[in-house]
């Protein structure tokens, strides 16, 4: 009976995760369920304040001296749509980088198995097992898959570049079949 | 000792205390000293200009909220780090473990001679304690970081005074990665 929830969908050899791309997968992850969660929205509540301030302040012809709260807020929101859109998600992607460059286990190629009913990935030092009823999000992007699980912190990232076309577009199908609703597809 | 005994041995399953301590660890290994002298300094000035003013220049009522306000504010400065930030994230570690108590499955932990072996249901690892990014002791928890993010806390209330001496060896084993507080 195990045979069958085990059962061997694709083993993929040598999955090496350089830094760069960990450092994307780790923001995505955070847009996902992060400090990057709904970035966009943020930005546009400070941006809509911008906007009636630049509103007020055009009422007003413009006269600093006279505008000084209104000219004072709309620095502030300018800033807070930069912070946003620009800053936090930089700063996100370094922290990822940073966390790469801790772990002595992120770097090593890795081997994972996909079945039926999960994952392992395997280094030389540790095994890590999942099921795909754990998953939370499962993201494609034109470099790598990124599964995010709610058991583990840590990123399952299956690079494109440790599998040939034919495998991807298996990978793909199989995700989309097995995660419907957590799978989706982004252009970064 | 032959290399494939282990040192120490930890079976155990994380409890809500566990937790909550691996969480206090945490927070102090993370709190630098110059930020607590800073609050605590910023802290005192503000309860003595707020008593000062209270007792020797008055005024009417409203200034004197303004004093009772400005004691309040150093009372809560003053105690930020010792008081208030630990019962917050006791609070916050509270909530976290028990939304999420399906998720601390029980573990296996092996320290060896030159390594550590973890192992759980989902998880099966033998790391050597140079690739571990450092080891927090506090005297509730042992934390073993994987990573900066990642982590692997055992409890101290699993090791009674005998194995005190494995503890010595286990310090001296990972050296400068060991990481002690008080």
């Amino acid at each position: 009976m195990a045979d069958i929830y085990n059962r061997h969908i694709m083993t993929i050899d040598n999955n090496k995760i350089p830094i760069l791309m960990y450092g994307k997968a780790y923001m995505l992850s955070h847009m996902r369920r992060g400090r990057l969660k709904g970035k966009e929205w943020k930005a546009t509540v400070f941006f809509v304040v911008w906007l009636m301030c630049m509103f007020y302040m055009s009422v007003n012809r413009f006269h600093m001296s006279a505008n000084p709260v209104p000219l004072g807020i709309s620095i502030i929101c300018l800033y807070m749509m930069t912070y946003y859109l620009f800053i936090l998600p930089k700063r996100v992607m370094l922290e990822g980088e940073h966390i790469y460059k801790s772990s002595h286990m992120l770097c090593r190629s890795e081997k994972i198995t996909v079945t039926r009913d999960g994952y392992t990935l395997q280094n030389k030092y540790e095994t890590l097992c999942g099921y795909w009823t754990d998953m939370t999000d499962c993201i494609e992007t034109s470099e790598y898959f990124l599964l995010l699980g709610e058991y583990s912190k840590r990123l399952i990232i299956v690079s494109k570049k440790s599998i040939d076309d034919e495998k991807t577009e298996c990978l793909r199908d199989f995700f989309k079949k097995t995660m419907t609703v957590k799978y989706r597809k982004v252009k970064k | 000792m032959d290399k494939n005994t282990p040192i120490l041995t930890a079976d155990y399953l994380t409890t809500e205390y566990d937790y909550i301590y691996t969480n206090l660890a945490q927070l102090k290994h993370e709190t630098k000293t110059l930020d607590k002298v800073i609050m605590i300094v910023l802290g005192l000035t503000a309860i003595c200009c707020g008593v000062f003013t209270l007792i020797f220049v008055g005024g009417g009522f409203l200034k004197n909220v303004c004093w009772v306000l400005l004691i309040v504010i150093g009372l809560f400065l003053v105690s930020f780090h010792d008081v208030i930030n630990p019962s917050m994230t006791r609070t916050k570690a509270k909530k976290v473990f028990n939304a999420n108590k399906d998720k601390f499955v029980s573990r296996n932990v092996m320290f060896y001679e030159d390594s550590v072996e973890i192992l759980s249901d989902r998880y099966k690892g033998n790391i050597p304690y140079k690739y571990l990014y450092y080891v927090l002791e506090d005297k509730n928890v042992i934390v073993l970081y994987l990573d900066k993010n990642d982590y692997i806390s055992v409890p101290k209330r699993l090791f009674s005074e005998k194995d005190e001496k494995s503890l010595e060896r286990l310090r001296e084993l990972i050296g400068q990665k060991y990481i002690r507080i008080t």
